[in-house]
């Protein structure tokens, strides 16, 4: 039976994806000051 | 803190970049012109979600089959059987759209989309199934809140039947996040895989908001 991972589970992020991450959370910090009223319309699978 | 607990802490900024363009798309007042592209872009994407499972699970069945291995083929398993034929749920939405499933058959989708889903296949074969996990996990991990869904609608001036499978996948989603955190929290402590996986699921956000900015860079006016 598999049994659930350790909790020392850190990924650190690369240095492309820290960017990336950066990035996005810009993107969010732009948008902060606004009342959130409508939904998060992510792509679906 | 489980891995799905860090991958999920992480993917969050990540939606943050996402709800706000998404935000600048809903508020526009050309979201209701804007909306048949929105839904083709959805139906771009979730048109490859078998083929994609199809291939993990091939790739899956060509590895060792320890218990990992068979953990994540069940899993994948599932998820065919919970997303059969959304696809064709959401192509009867954009026909009341008016558009014809011929015309989305036939379409070339945005270059961010294709790489978006096209990479996945290149991550299964290449790198490891698992790493699909991350895009699901940024797809499925956020399912829109009902409430403001319903605002949403009531902005786009579509009739909410047209809007059947987003809604749908608002309530499933629910569940399925913790279904793929549960299966995060089998993953080897391999950072390969896990930084695939994280990775990945950055990634996608990063396409979906290319694609969205290109639809809410032709809205007209923003409201305010």
């Amino acid at each position: 039976m598999t049994t659930k991972t350790p909790t020392t589970s850190y990924v650190a992020l690369s240095t492309e994806d820290q960017a990336l991450a950066d990035k996005l959370k810009a993107r969010g910090e732009l948008k902060k000051d606004r009342k959130p009223v409508f939904p998060v319309l992510m792509a679906i699978v | 803190m489980t891995f799905s607990g860090d991958l999920f802490a992480t993917l969050d900024v990540a939606r943050d970049g996402v709800s706000a363009v998404s935000s600048e798309l809903c508020g526009s007042d050309d979201f209701p012109r804007l909306l048949p592209e929105w839904f083709s872009i959805l139906w771009d994407v979730i048109r490859a979600t078998t083929p994609v499972l199809q291939r993990a699970i091939g790739r899956l069945q060509q590895m060792p089959q320890d218990d990992f291995h068979r953990a994540l083929l069940d899993f994948y398993l599932l998820k065919i059987t919970e997303e059969s034929g959304h696809d064709e749920m959401l192509a009867t939405d954009l026909a009341k759209l008016g558009v014809p499933r011929e015309s989305l058959v036939r379409r070339l989708p945005p270059a961010p989309i294709a790489a978006m889903v096209g990479s996945q296949y290149y991550l299964i074969d290449h790198v490891h199934p698992a790493a699909y996990l991350g895009y699901l996990a940024m797809l499925e991990g956020y399912p829109a809140d009902t409430q403001k869904l319903s605002r949403a609608i009531e902005q786009s001036g579509a009739p909410p039947e047209a809007w059947s499978t987003y809604r749908m996948h608002a309530e499933v989603d629910t569940w399925h996040r913790q279904e793929i955190a549960d299966m995060l929290d089998l993953i080897p402590d391999d950072a390969t895989i896990r930084g695939a996986i994280v990775s990945n699921g950055l990634r996608t956000a990063d396409y979906y908001c290319q694609a969205l900015d290109t639809l809410v860079a032709r809205a007209t006016k923003i409201a305010a």
